[in-house]
């Protein structure tokens, strides 16, 4: 310990120093020449090294060169090297401290304590280099530990989180790494009906609670859309299991968006992100789909309403869907990018790709601060509503098994129907018991929900689809609803399911709802039903998804007809 | 002045938030919470100063929310500000908390 080298020609004041050194507790090993102290440099554990510089001065220069040019173990400082010269003008000094050499002091020095200050400091230097550079080493094996566990969880992530079940025609997305980690989630897949979803979500925080929530969501969803469910089933699950996984501060911003082709209409449910950009690309027009629901994670499923906004669509249109990440990149004054900026982007250019929106947010905010946390997916409709319906449905197509005769009844009394505000689900599961039907599993669950609803509301609890027109006529609708309900004494609503086979790969499945209400007189089928009114768009649609649809006289009673037929591919 | 300021009147917690609401709150908005949970009736968040807020701003507000067992009548956010309105309608904050601009 505390070993020091001392180079020199031997005499009296080699000896003082010695002695100094000694006497204050330092190990002295004497080397008189330059060979010798190298030999010693190389065997021996030092922690100084001091030349006296008086002869040879060549040689002591070679030898410092020699000492510093020793190659270092990464924690290893080296050895600190001490001159001491008569003649601190010299040429040799300044090339001995070129090379390396770390201090001087001149002799004869002026005071002991100095000469010992030194000897110390230089020590505690090599000390503290040493630790410098262990944890400076340190640092760097945690980081590569890191990028590794990083590529790691990056592939995970790419095969669960990202991947897409099936190719989506038109699907255009710009997925920055850096984002996925940030909480970012896209999933995208087709359902067996043959209708495409996307899912684009952002989880709130930052690295591993965030990116942990992402995978049970994927698996949510591709297990669900794979067999069949709505998006309205989808979202309660998901949501349901955040709320039992997710800390209290933490959610999941998302929208998600259906498109289903044959009926020419798309449902968006936007909970809590930025709104979703519909752009006609030939007409330019523009409709933006707002926030409708809280981000998901924060209240229970029953405490929130599903309910997506439909939409109709044409060939012309795209849709795009993008993070907080974007929009809100802010400048030096403060200023956000906003929506604004990116509809009137897309609107130029419809057909720009996705990577020069984020480089115009980058520009925008001086590309100081922006990190590329941004997800932006387009959807081009042409590519999908191209595609007849049967393709997407045979892409993901088993056979269906030989349609055979059944009859289904189900009986709902009024505490029923208050307790219970889902029950379709469970009425086209016992479908599937019957007749595994999984591609037209979306299309029965609309056509009995909507009869099914419609009894409830008008015949049962008498309530005017007309107030839904009026302003605020939506909330009051429910509120109406919601008091009438709470308020019923009597009633009930029966569901009567009856298949007939059409051959082996085809069937009708006679859909008949009636109720023990007051005649409904409010069903005006003949007359032409806006898609735009709220009232009377249920009914509108079932005509759409069925070969008939019939009322008995009052309307107590209604009978849908609809048809499945094996599609072959 | 950035940061989180309370004052306590009554049974009423006035929590001015200034700057800009994120992350960097969380100790002191933490702190001013606990410090009041059990005394306190009410909360009110004012935001006249808060210039901007991000997604943990509100999970702060989320937490707030917990510990006063959802009761919407005991936080209230006022002086909510343009810019603050638009993120808190966007993820429909308006739905658990009172907001007053």
């Amino acid at each position: 310990m505390n070993k020091i080298l001392l180079v020199g020609r031997s005499g009296s004041e080699q000896s003082k120093l010695q002695s100094v050194l000694v006497a204050n507790g330092y190990e002295v090993l004497i080397a008189e020449n330059g060979t010798e102290a190298y030999r010693l440099f190389l065997t021996e554990a030092l922690e100084l090294v001091i030349i006296q510089m008086e002869q040879a001065q060549a040689s002591c220069v070679g030898l410092v060169e020699k000492i510093k040019s020793v190659p270092l173990e990464d924690d290893d400082a080296g050895i600190p090297v001490l001159i001491l010269a008569k003649d601190t003008a010299s040429e040799a000094l300044l090339q001995m401290l070129a090379v390396g050499a770390e201090d001087f002091l001149q002799l004869p020095y002026s005071s002991e304590q100095l000469f010992l200050a030194k000897v110390a400091s230089l020590m505690k230097l090599k000390t503290l280099v040493s630790d410098l550079r262990q944890s400076k080493q340190c640092i760097s094996i945690l980081h590569s530990n890191l990028a590794l566990e990083h590529e790691a969880a990056e592939r995970i992530f790419d095969r669960f989180v990202h991947r897409t079940s099936k190719a989506i025609p038109g699907l255009e997305t710009h997925i920055s790494s850096a984002s996925i980690f940030n909480g970012d989630v896209f999933l995208s897949g087709i359902t067996p009906s043959g209708n495409v979803m996307i899912l684009l979500g952002d989880f709130t925080g930052h690295g591993l609670p965030a990116a942990i929530g992402a995978i049970p969501m994927a698996e949510v969803f591709y297990s669900m859309s794979k067999k069949g469910r709505t998006p309205c089933e989808i979202l309660s699950v998901m949501n349901a299991k955040l709320k039992d996984i997710l800390p209290v501060h933490v959610f999941f911003s998302c929208v998600m968006v259906q498109i289903q082709p044959d009926r020419k209409m798309a449902a968006i449910f936007n909970a809590g992100m930025q709104p979703v950009i519909q752009l006609n690309s030939v007409t330019r027009e523009v409709q933006l789909h707002h926030s409708i629901s809280l981000p998901l994670g924060i209240l229970t499923s029953e405490e929130l309403n599903f309910n997506p906004v439909k939409v109709t669509i044409s060939e012309e249109d795209k849709f795009i869907l993008y993070t907080d990440g974007l929009v809100e990149s802010m400048n030096e004054e403060k200023e956000m990018f906003g929506v604004q900026r990116v509809v009137e982007m897309v609107q130029n250019d419809p057909e720009m790709p996705l990577v020069r929106l984020s480089q115009a947010a980058k520009v925008f905010c001086n590309a100081t601060e922006f990190d590329d946390d941004v997800s932006i997916a387009k959807l081009r409709l042409r590519e999908i509503l191209a595609l007849s319906n049967d393709n997407l449905m045979a892409a993901s197509n088993r056979m269906i098994v030989a349609a055979s005769a059944w009859r289904l009844r189900f009986e709902f009394s009024h505490e029923n129907i208050q307790s219970n505000q889902n029950p379709i689900e469970g009425v086209v599961d016992a479908i599937m018991a019957m007749q595994p039907l999984v591609e037209f599993k979306e299309e029965l669950f609309v056509v009995i929900s909507e009869l099914y609803h419609n009894a409830v509301e008008h015949g049962l609890l008498e309530l005017d689809s007309m107030i839904k027109n009026e302003e605020n006529g939506f909330m009051l609708f429910t509120q109406l609803k919601q008091q009438r309900l709470q308020a019923m004494t009597e009633g009930n609503v029966v569901i009567e399911l009856e298949q007939i086979p059409q051959g082996e790969h085809a069937a009708d499945i006679l859909v008949h709802v009636s109720h023990s209400g007051v005649p409904n007189y409010d069903i005006k089928l003949n007359e032409t039903i806006e898609s735009t009114q709220f009232s009377g768009r249920g009914l509108f649609l079932i005509t759409r998804l069925c070969e008939t649809l019939t009322f008995n006289e009052g309307a107590t009673a209604a009978t849908a007809r609809y048809r499945w037929q094996q599609v072959t591919a | 002045m950035v940061g989180v300021k309370s004052k306590v009147h009554d049974q009423n917690v006035n929590i001015e938030i200034s700057g800009n609401f994120d992350i960097s709150y969380y100790d002191d908005f933490n702190r001013t919470i606990n410090e009041n949970l059990e005394t306190a009736s009410r909360f009110v968040i004012d935001l006249a100063q808060a210039t901007y807020m991000d997604s943990s701003a509100l999970g702060m507000l989320l937490m707030l929310r917990e510990k006063t067992h959802s009761d919407a009548s005991r936080v209230e956010l006022v002086n909510v500000n343009d810019d603050v309105m638009k993120i808190l309608k966007v993820a429909k904050f308006e739905q658990l908390f009172s907001i007053n601009p």
